[in-house]
């Protein structure tokens, strides 16, 4: 293999060129590999005879770890069938050849997208190992108790390994892929190039993997899934614009294709995903700007040096003072004060995904779904509303009996079935809250949801807004509704105008069929 | 022999359509009570709660005996009340229940009510816009749909909240109650719904009734249960008064035009989805001009015709209004002097006399309720309208076709949604030679496929499918968590 098949492959990552596993060499493949607890799990289920399915999105690495393990796979039993990808066959072929393996009593290995298996579990209803596969995809996501570990094991003799629920951004597999592409032997004409040579060597910083893991986590809570191969391409693209180095030797020097531009002005998923998250020239600080502005930064908190800036700006120069920022942001040591000084709902998220406290999460979300419905009585229950009408206006009037008590509810969070668990990270992007032990009650808050939530303060409500995340609330108010207390003597009901803000209380005998109070409150 | 073209319309509506549609003002709660009443073949006395709760005109006029002290004595009699709660809080209550029972403005005066309720006690004898909903429950009846008997059953229930804080207003004295127009008897009926050759439309909404039970079957909301059964009755009516034609037509025996749903944010689609209501619009003229020369038939000669008055709506018409009627009325039977089919010619004449005559015309009725159930867009004004579904309607779509735990691709969707409903949003083998067939040209493939990204969009964000590899959608009712 030449020394520059790398760099090539590399070059190519950004535009596509190398987008599938299939095509690469598998002296390549073994370079770009990163070794994994997946691998050590696939290698197990081996071990024990397992039909073994690598299911996900395109780009996920199905058919690049079936490639790379697929001598194991003979070493352990030379009798195992592996297809590297199931879209290059006929569904009614793959599942004969699944079916005379199971008959046969040998290892089936498949890397399959999503969306295959969906249609052949529909179409073969019967075919055990095919619909177990499909069973241990729908329920990959156990809600439990903080800390707890789910138990419930795979059925029969097959494994799936959903790598959609893979979380690619986690820092070992980003710094695996940095350390691996940043090492690549660089093409003699393009070392003068600053933006290959010295970028693979500004990406080697700690400080600079450091903020930008930061960065990566605070997408990934917002529940953006990258693939490998989109990871792959925004280092790629860090490293030369994925362009061939004719092209890149003319434009080469000019700001916009510093390192920290680069991260925010990519094409692709991954790059609206960091420029939505956190950008750190949106962040204004009349202190922290001045000293960026007239280069009043102490040199030694430069990591690595060679990102020091060397002049001041013209004050006037917002898109120079905008470039500072980012640069200040993952090459200062003080860079993570910006981080701060947003101080914004991901921040608020992340502390709330962490919190060990069941009564804190609560404590924070109760009041916050009473605000979505214009409530703001009670801290510690969750009021129950209902509202009524048959055509499609805004809702005016809310109506409750009952609500549900903070000791009612319990917090619960995602967790990967014990076989995926074992084989990949999954960042825990969102909780649930229900009626202990009632699943049907659930209500998801994930990023956007907490988000909604914090704007309650501000306005924001189910009357006020109308799109999916207040569907969910309303939804969750009608699967709380289940639980209204039936059979009272006494009812006891709120009314609430949500245009007057008058909010009534109307006691009724059921049993006299008779009002016994109403009191404005 | 002179023309009542009062009488010829309801003559019409009674064999032909089964609804009159002689309405402007129909809503969502009127087809609600219509249903329902239908339905239990029922109305309820709703003296007590009326009085109650409609506390004053909009001219703040207060009807006899509603004012505030009769009915605090008149409740006290009865025991509906505990002496000693403060007037002024009952004059609160008075206001904010006419709000929850009369949320979608369906309670005014004397008989006019129809309650945003959902239990037999609120069922009232309201004759605003009531057939459409009678319609439909005659037609649930006649297939015996399992949605008539979940509404029966919801009906019979009294624990939903908006009928526990009402309970002490509400009687159970019942008035039997029979409806305008039994399905039996329309003329289509043999035709279309009974039968080895069942019109399509008509097989693919029992199918949408039949999942949609299903479907409410599981839910824990019995109001939400309610409110889906009657957005999906307005809609089947908005579907059925758009397929007259066919019915009836040999040549477009099994095509009634389909509604091009626009969910783009471009507006690419706008216009195709404005010509699809244009063809809507087109098809009910066709079929009241069609059914108007049959009734004629039946009562005058094509000589009798030519030699007629012009006729009117009704008595009183302004005189600007009957000129104009009357020139429509020369200029068709002049142009029916050589016509082959001469009672076509004069069935136009009638439509459009209606229609510049009459209050309100099939296809303001259409327009109408289209508006106030979401389906029509914009909600007023008086620019040509176009179909973009509000959410509601989205989520009865995923209702009425998928069967609860079952989860089926996008293409899959978009077949049903045509089958069931005629609807077409671009992303099914067939919508292409649909549009076209129907003379709906302002569109091209590029155009079909954002709106098909856009629908697919639309139904991730509101948790009804997942995305998954290869442009495979993923639709279900529940994959919000």
């Amino acid at each position: 293999m030449s020394h520059y098949e790398l760099f090539e492959y590399i070059q190519g990552t950004y535009r596509g060129a190398n987008a599938y596993a299939d095509s690469l060499s598998d002296a390549i493949l073994k370079m770009i590999h990163i070794e994994t607890a997946l691998d050590k799990a696939v290698s197990r289920a081996i071990s024990k005879n397992k039909n073994i399915v690598l299911t996900g999105n395109p780009g996920d690495g199905k058919t690049h770890l079936l490639r790379i393990l697929s001598a194991n796979i003979k070493k352990a039993n030379a009798k195992a069938v592996v297809e590297l990808d199931a879209s290059e066959k006929l569904n009614d072929e793959l599942v004969k050849s699944w079916k005379k393996a199971v008959k046969s009593k040998v290892p089936f290995c498949i890397a399959i997208n999503e969306a295959v298996l969906f249609e052949i579990a529909q179409s073969n209803p019967k075919f055990d190992e095919v619909v177990e596969a499909q069973r241990q995809v729908e329920d990959a996501i156990v809600y439990l108790e903080r800390g707890a570990k789910a138990s419930v094991k795979a059925r029969g003799n097959v494994v799936v390994f959903d790598l959609s629920r893979r979380n690619v951004l986690t820092s070992n597999i980003v710094q695996s892929v940095l350390s691996k592409f940043c090492s690549a032997k660089i093409p003699q004409e393009c070392e003068s190039i600053f933006e290959i040579a010295d970028h693979a060597n500004l990406m080697k910083s700690d400080l600079f993997q450091n903020r930008l893991q930061i960065l990566f986590d605070r997408i990934s809570r917002r529940r953006f899934h990258c693939t490998l191969r989109e990871l792959q391409g925004f280092v790629g693209f860090l490293l030369g614009k994925g362009l061939p180095a004719i092209d890149l030797a003319e434009i080469t020097g000019n700001s916009e294709n510093f390192l920290t531009e680069l991260i925010f002005s990519g094409d692709g998923a991954l790059f609206d995903a960091l420029r939505e998250g956190f950008d750190p020239k949106k962040i204004c600080h009349p202190i922290l700007d001045t000293r960026i502005v007239t280069n009043e930064i102490k040199s030694n908190t430069w990591n690595p040096e060679e990102a020091e800036l060397f002049h001041s700006a013209e004050v006037d120069d917002v898109e120079e003072i905008e470039r500072r920022r980012r640069r200040f942001y993952f090459f200062n040591d003080d860079g993570i004060k910006l981080l701060k000084i947003a101080d914004d709902a991901d921040t608020a998220f992340s502390e709330l995904l962490n919190s060990k406290n069941e009564r804190d999460v609560l404590r924070e979300l109760i009041p916050k779904i009473n605000d979505a419905f214009h409530f703001k009585h009670a801290n510690d229950e969750i009021r129950v509303w209902k509202s009524h009408r048959y055509d499609h206006e805004t809702e005016r009037m809310l109506y409750s009996t009952f609500a549900v008590k903070r000791r009612e509810l319990e917090v619960l969070y995602p967790n990967l079935s014990p076989t995926m668990d074992s084989a990949f990270q999954y960042l825990t992007d969102h909780l649930v809250i229900q009626i202990k032990n009632e699943s049907k009650t659930r209500l998801l808050i994930d990023f956007e949801m907490y988000q909604f939530l914090c704007r309650t303060e501000f306005g924001a409500s189910v009357v006020t807004v109308s799109n999916h995340l207040t569907r969910r609330l309303w939804q969750f108010m009608e699967r709380l509704s289940v639980n209204a207390p039936r059979d009272e003597t006494e009812l006891d009901a709120k009314i609430l105008d949500l245009q007057t803000g008058e909010l009534l209380e109307v006691v009724i005998d059921t049993e006299e069929s008779r009002y016994i109070s109403v009191q404005s409150i | 022999m002179s023309i009542a073209i009062e009488e010829l319309r309801e003559a019409v509506d009674e064999s032909f359509v089964g609804i009159r549609l002689n309405t402007t003002k129909v809503k969502p709660v009127h087809i609600a009570n219509g249903l329902f009443r239908a339905i239990l073949s029922e109305t309820n006395s709703t003296k007590l709660l009326h009085r109650f709760v409609f506390h004053q005109k909009a001219t703040g006029e207060i009807p006899l005996g509603h004012d505030i002290d009769s009915v605090i004595s008149d409740l006290l009699e009865c025991e509906a009340i505990e002496p000693g709660i403060e007037p002024d809080n009952i004059a609160l209550f008075r206001r904010q229940l006419k709000r929850v029972v009369s949320a979608d403005d369906g309670v005014f005066t004397g008989q006019m009510q129809s309650y945003s309720a959902g239990s037999s006690a609120f069922l009232s004898k309201d004759t605003v816009g009531q057939d459409a909903g009678g319609f439909v429950a005659s037609w649930l009846e006649f297939v015996d749909s399992p949605l008539f008997e979940q509404i029966e059953t919801c009906l019979h229930d009294e624990t939903d909240i908006v009928s526990q804080i009402c309970q002490p207003l509400l009687d159970d004295e019942t008035a039997p109650f029979e409806i305008f127009a039994d399905i039996e008897d329309l003329k289509f009926t043999k035709s279309q719904l009974k039968g080895r050759n069942k019109n399509k439309q008509w097989v693919g909404l029992e199918r949408a009734a039949e999942t949609l039970a299903t479907n409410l079957q599981e839910h824990p909301d019995k109001l939400f249960r309610l409110r889906m059964a009657v957005l999906f009755s307005a809609f089947a009516v908005l579907r059925h008064v758009t397929s007259l034609e066919s019915y009836y037509d040999k040549d477009k025996k099994n095509s009634p035009p389909p509604f091009l749903l626009d969910f783009g944010i471009n507006g690419d689609l706008k216009d195709a989805s404005k010509q699809s209501y244009s063809r809507c619009t087109q098809s009910i003229a066709r079929f009241y001009s069609f059914a108007f020369g049959e009734v004629l038939k039946k009562t005058h000669t094509a000589e009798q015709l030519t030699k007629c008055k012009p006729p009117r709506y009704k008595e009183g018409i302004k005189k600007k209004i009957d000129d104009q009627g009357d020139n429509v009325w020369k200029v068709k039977r002049d142009s029916a002097k050589n016509a082959r089919n001469k009672f076509l010619i004069f069935g136009e004449a009638i439509f459009d006399i209606l229609a510049l005559q009459a209050e309100a015309d099939p296809i303001r009725y259409f327009r109408g309720l289209g508006r106030r159930i979401g389906l029509l867009h914009p909600p007023k004004g008086a620019a040509v309208p176009w179909f973009r579904p509000k959410q509601d309607l989205v989520e009865l779509i995923i209702y009425c076709c998928i069967e609860p735990g079952k989860s089926i691709e996008l293409s899959t969707l978009c077949e049903r949604m045509y089958e069931r409903f005629g609807i077409l949003v671009g992303g099914g083998t067939m919508d292409e030679s649909v549009l076209e067939s129907n003379g709906i040209y302002t569109w091209d493939r590029d155009s079909l496929n954002e709106n098909v990204a856009a629908f697919s969009s639309s139904l991730v964000d509101h948790g009804f499918a997942t995305q998954l590899a290869d442009g495979v959608m993923k639709v279900s009712l529940e994959v919000l968590v």
